[in-house]
């Protein structure tokens, strides 16, 4: 693996049901979802020789020991908060190029509405736990919404961004949700009233800027391009994938400049590795933890210029049917927060053409975003592996 | 808080720990009046927030100190917050944060509780003049808030 082209492939995705109380642990979603992604693939639990589990979710410990994996010989945990994902692929790629490993299992699995929810979840997984605790909770300041507001306001500043803009993508989310049955917001439609309405959470951000939070589970298989061949499903190649941090990733206050984020590098490390350009990508799936993350994101890898996300969105761009596609499956704010393990689960079955009625016609090159923390950031580049 | 100013001495306050070592002098000044930002011994940058080493040059924790500001800056950002999971703030909302860049070095930002007096949120502006306010909000603990004034 050099520069980060992975020589890699992803032969099963699968995931629990999406709810807001699953009724069960999260080593059984854990499970659930390792289940369907081997079904997908047509793989049996034995053959899983990796397991890269998500900041928080249930370790390689918890799923050897469930599932009886004597063969796992190599087990890791990004720590990028919500770009750990896509970031899971480097670590798998990563793996599979060393030989430490031939079928790697990247998990995610969280009751993260009827568990501990991200507003006490989130301090045991920050970077600079001296500058939260020292310098923020004294503040108020003390949660993604809060930290990220600040960046939406003086993007808003800065360039002119609108309310209706970051509405835009509130409601295009929501739209594609309908969709895609898996949805949470499948079959609730919402209309710009209803999202101007939304009780404020931390200005600019209402209630309707925010994803959801969500029970579920969510694993990819990553594996070799010969060992793929011998899957069920079509090989889907990891074409790149790469990772970036801004400086400084453990404090937005004093960041120059100050929209700066680790996307900006992840991205342009991607592009080069695939030879490709933005411009060449058929669907987006962008890391929607907030609607203005989405605008800031579409600039950050170079979709659009710096400052044009909000024109770009309300063009009608990100819509299915538009140039460029992003989250057909309705993403974090309306098909549900798997820490983003669930844009790569979409990006994949895009790629394999799957996806009925939200199915971006003939999509080839798929662009996957993780954005995490106080503004790590990651991207995918997904193509046919065949 | 039916005027929008922000009280004095909260029993549940979340406090900061005083003698961490990163920022025991920060604290010590506060409690004396005075705002401080780290410096760097060897080449002079200053930095805010203090980290463990000088990423200007490279310098070890051994050579890094403290310089005074003056305590005047303009709002960089600002957020207004409806919904808080920490003790006492759950109690106090809405209330406004804001991230001010210091008149000494622009590059300087610090963040802080906005005591936005009677004023609804929305009369906020990005580059409004405000000036540090030492709010004693527990025992020991003097927190550098900001205020509008030049």
């Amino acid at each position: 693996m050099t520069d980060g082209v992975t020589g890699c492939v992803i032969v099963g995705v699968g995931e629990t049901e999406y709810s807001r109380r699953s009724g069960r642990s999260e080593i059984r979603l854990a499970v659930e979802a390792l289940r369907a992604a081997l079904t997908d693939a047509g793989l049996p639990p034995r053959a899983v020789d990796g397991i890269v589990s998500y900041p928080g979710s249930p370790r390689a410990e918890d799923l050897i020991g469930a599932l009886g994996l004597p063969g796992v010989r190599f087990s890791a945990t990004p720590q990028l908060g919500g770009a750990s994902s896509v970031a899971s692929l480097q670590l798998a790629a990563a793996a599979l190029a060393a030989g430490s490993a031939t079928v790697v299992a990247c998990v995610f699995a969280r009751n993260g509405n009827s568990g501990k929810r991200i507003a006490t979840r989130i301090d045991q997984l920050l970077p600079g736990g001296y500058l939260r605790r020292g310098l923020e909770h004294p503040q108020g300041l003390s949660t993604p919404a809060q930290w990220y507001s600040l960046l939406c306001r003086r993007h808003m500043h800065e360039y002119g961004t609108t309310r209706e803009q970051l509405g835009t993508v509130a409601l295009t989310m929501r739209r594609h949700a309908q969709l895609n049955p898996r949805a949470q917001l499948h079959g609730r439609e919402l209309t710009m009233a209803e999202y101007l309405a939304s009780p404020p959470v931390a200005l600019p951000y209402l209630l309707l800027d925010c994803c959801l939070e969500t029970d579920g589970g969510c694993v990819v298989l990553v594996t070799r391009p010969d060992r793929g061949r011998d899957c069920r499903q079509p090989p889907v190649a990891v074409a790149a994938v790469a990772e970036g941090h801004p400086d400084s990733p453990d404090d937005i206050t004093g960041r120059t400049p100050f929209l700066e984020t680790g996307l900006r590098y992840a991205a342009a490390r991607a592009f080069a590795a695939a030879g490709l350009r933005p411009a060449d990508v058929d669907v987006a799936l962008i890391y929607d933890c907030f609607t203005f993350e989405v605008l800031h994101q579409l600039e950050e890898a170079g979709f659009c210029a710096p400052g044009e996300g909000g024109p770009f969105a309300a063009s009608g761009a990100i819509t299915l049917g538009g140039s460029l596609p992003v989250n057909p499956h309705g993403g974090l704010l309306g098909e549900g927060h798997l820490g983003g393990m669930n844009h790569v689960a979409e990006a994949v079955r895009q790629v394999r053409g799957e996806c009925g009625q939200r199915q971006v016609p003939g999509a080839r090159v798929a662009a996957v975003t993780g954005w995490g923390d106080l503004g790590d950031g990651s991207m995918a580049i997904l193509v046919p592996g065949d | 808080m039916t005027d929008g100013r922000l009280p004095d001495e909260q029993g549940d306050w979340p406090v900061p720990d005083l003698a961490d070592t990163e920022l025991a002098p920060f604290w010590a000044a506060t409690a004396q009046g005075r705002l401080l930002v780290q410096r760097c011994e060897a080449c002079g940058a200053r930095r805010w927030p203090p980290r463990a080493a000088c990423a200007a040059c490279g310098v070890q924790p051994a050579r890094l100190g403290w310089a005074e500001v003056s305590g005047t800056g303009r709002v960089y950002t600002w957020t207004e917050v409806h919904r808080s999971p920490l003790p006492h703030f759950r109690l106090l909302v809405p209330y406004t944060v804001a991230l001010v860049e210091l008149h000494d070095d622009p590059r300087l930002r610090m963040l802080g509780l906005l005591d936005r007096g009677p004023q609804p949120g929305d009369l906020v502006t990005v580059g409004m003049p405000v000036r540090v306010h030492f709010r004693n909000v527990a025992a020991g603990v003097y927190l550098p808030t900001w205020q509008p004034g030049q």
